[in-house]
């Protein structure tokens, strides 16, 4: 690997954004499980390195009045072990424990992977449903945008050459909800996913009420919300028909890239009623769609 | 750019001196002749570099050496195979891989040590489910897996004993 470039780990944020607003080419190494392989591939040629896991501020999750915030340097193996994401939740610290395997669980960031932003990324479905938020830090202030916002296509977000992502705000849900995390890979064992899938519905028992969130991957450059087809499913009964015309929406909306090494486009719409019809039956129970 | 950073590799202090972004598979092998530690895919897909990192709260994780750089364990403690066994004594982790016949080449095998070791310090009594889960970043292109999990099998029993037989 060749090392032409600048090092620094600041220790606190403070720090840290000064550096950052101070060198526009700086790159941020958090967990390292993408930025060291891109480095060594010749696919990013930094000129400062700038290790942000010593602020150990960015690293933990709490409870605050409106939402859980989860620091952009936890791990994947935090967020899973998490008592926090548990109940409505889950689904966000399952995808984590499916992601890549055990050993890079232990170093891989919640930051790294929304950055990162692949279209398969296994957060960032279930974030979308949850409606949850990002927060943006910088020498002049923060901003926070919605993580539909924020993710604009693959390794490209919002996120300006002077701010650090530090925090993931998830939205504290006070009405019944249910949610789910669903996902095709080629193999058991380790491997990013073909096509992934989440689905979240609060008030589920109530049918006038009930709101339904979808967010499919890698069927788009970035997370895919089906809107019209989560009005559809909201306030009518789910039934067969209703399940192939929302397949059908979306079949139109979407338009999965042909060189895909994972799965071919065809592959990808079969699956779309798939993950419609398990997501739906695992959160309100048994529907009947035959 | 060289920077002196201080790490305890197996108990003992090390001080390299090297650029910060070397990843510590890198430095354990070519600066330290730890060629213990494997060199497999070097993108973290295969497991073969596995070391357990301690940091300062005394949590200890195994994780890929390929993808940690240097700069990033100042202060903090590794484990690799070499630091398991007592003098000539074996671990009972590396007692049953020999026992079960759970070596062949042997490229994979001190990665899939370590990551039992870490296994079982977290969690003394693993599933079945557990335990494949647990093993799913490391790749073995010998055995097909039925002997090393027949070892982990073993192991887990054989640390159990040793465990109760310390606390009487």
């Amino acid at each position: 690997m060749f090392l032409p470039f600048d090092y620094q780990s600041p220790k606190s944020l403070k720090e840290c954004l000064k550096l950052i607003s101070e060198n526009e080419n700086a790159h941020i190494l958090a967990g390292g499980t993408d930025l060291i392989v891109n480095i060594r591939s010749g696919k990013i040629i930094p000129q400062l390195v700038v290790d942000i896991k010593n602020i150990s501020e960015l690293s933990d999750i709490k409870k605050t009045d409106n939402y859980i915030e989860i620091g952009s340097l936890t791990t994947m193996n935090q967020i899973t072990k998490s008592s926090l994401l548990k109940g409505a939740y889950y689904l966000l610290s399952y995808a984590a424990s499916i992601m890549g395997c055990y050993e890079i669980r232990n170093r891989a960031t919640i930051g790294g992977n929304i950055i990162n932003a692949s279209p398969g990324a296994e957060t960032l479905n279930p974030l979308v449903v949850l409606s949850a938020k990002v927060v943006l830090e910088s020498t002049s202030g923060q901003r926070i945008l919605s993580i539909e916002e924020f993710v604009c296509g693959p390794n490209k977000t919002e996120i300006k050459k002077n701010e650090l992502l530090t925090k993931i705000l998830i939205p504290i849900v006070n009405e019944e909800a249910d949610g789910v995390y669903m996902r095709r890979q080629r193999v058991k064992g380790m491997d990013l996913a073909s096509v992934n899938c989440a689905i979240f519905i609060t008030n589920k028992s109530d049918i006038k009420k009930r709101k339904i969130k979808i967010s499919f991957g890698t069927v788009t450059p970035k997370p895919y919300r089906p809107i019209k087809v989560e009005q559809l499913l909201e306030n009518n009964k789910i039934t067969k028909n209703l399940i192939l015309e929302s397949v059908k929406i979306i079949n139109s909306e979407i338009n999965p890239r042909t060189t895909s090494l994972r799965a071919s486009p065809e592959y990808k719409k079969f699956m779309i009623e798939y993950f419609l019809v398990e997501g739906l039956k695992k959160i309100l129970g048994e529907i009947n769609v035959n | 750019m060289k920077k002196k950073i201080t790490f305890y590799l197996n108990n003992e202090k090390v001080v390299v001196k090297c650029h910060p972004l070397k990843t510590l598979l890198k430095v354990l092998r070519e600066d330290l002749n730890h060629t213990e530690v494997k060199n497999g895919c070097e993108q973290g897909e295969c497991g073969a570099c596995t070391v357990i990192i301690e940091d300062e709260d005394k949590k200890s994780f195994a994780t890929n050496s390929c993808l940690v750089a240097i700069g990033q364990v100042e202060g903090k403690k590794i484990v690799t195979i070499k630091g398991l066994n007592k003098e000539k004594e074996l671990h009972p982790i590396q007692k049953s891989f020999i026992d079960e016949g759970a070596v062949q080449c042997g490229f994979c095998t001190p990665g899939l040590i370590l990551v039992t070791k870490s296994l079982l310090d977290n969690n003394p009594n693993p599933t079945d489910e557990e335990i494949k889960y647990a093993i799913s970043g490391n790749l073995c292109r010998c055995t097909g897996y039925i002997k090393i999990f027949a070892a982990i099998k073993k192991a887990i029993k054989l640390v159990k004993k040793i465990r109760n037989s310390k606390k009487i």
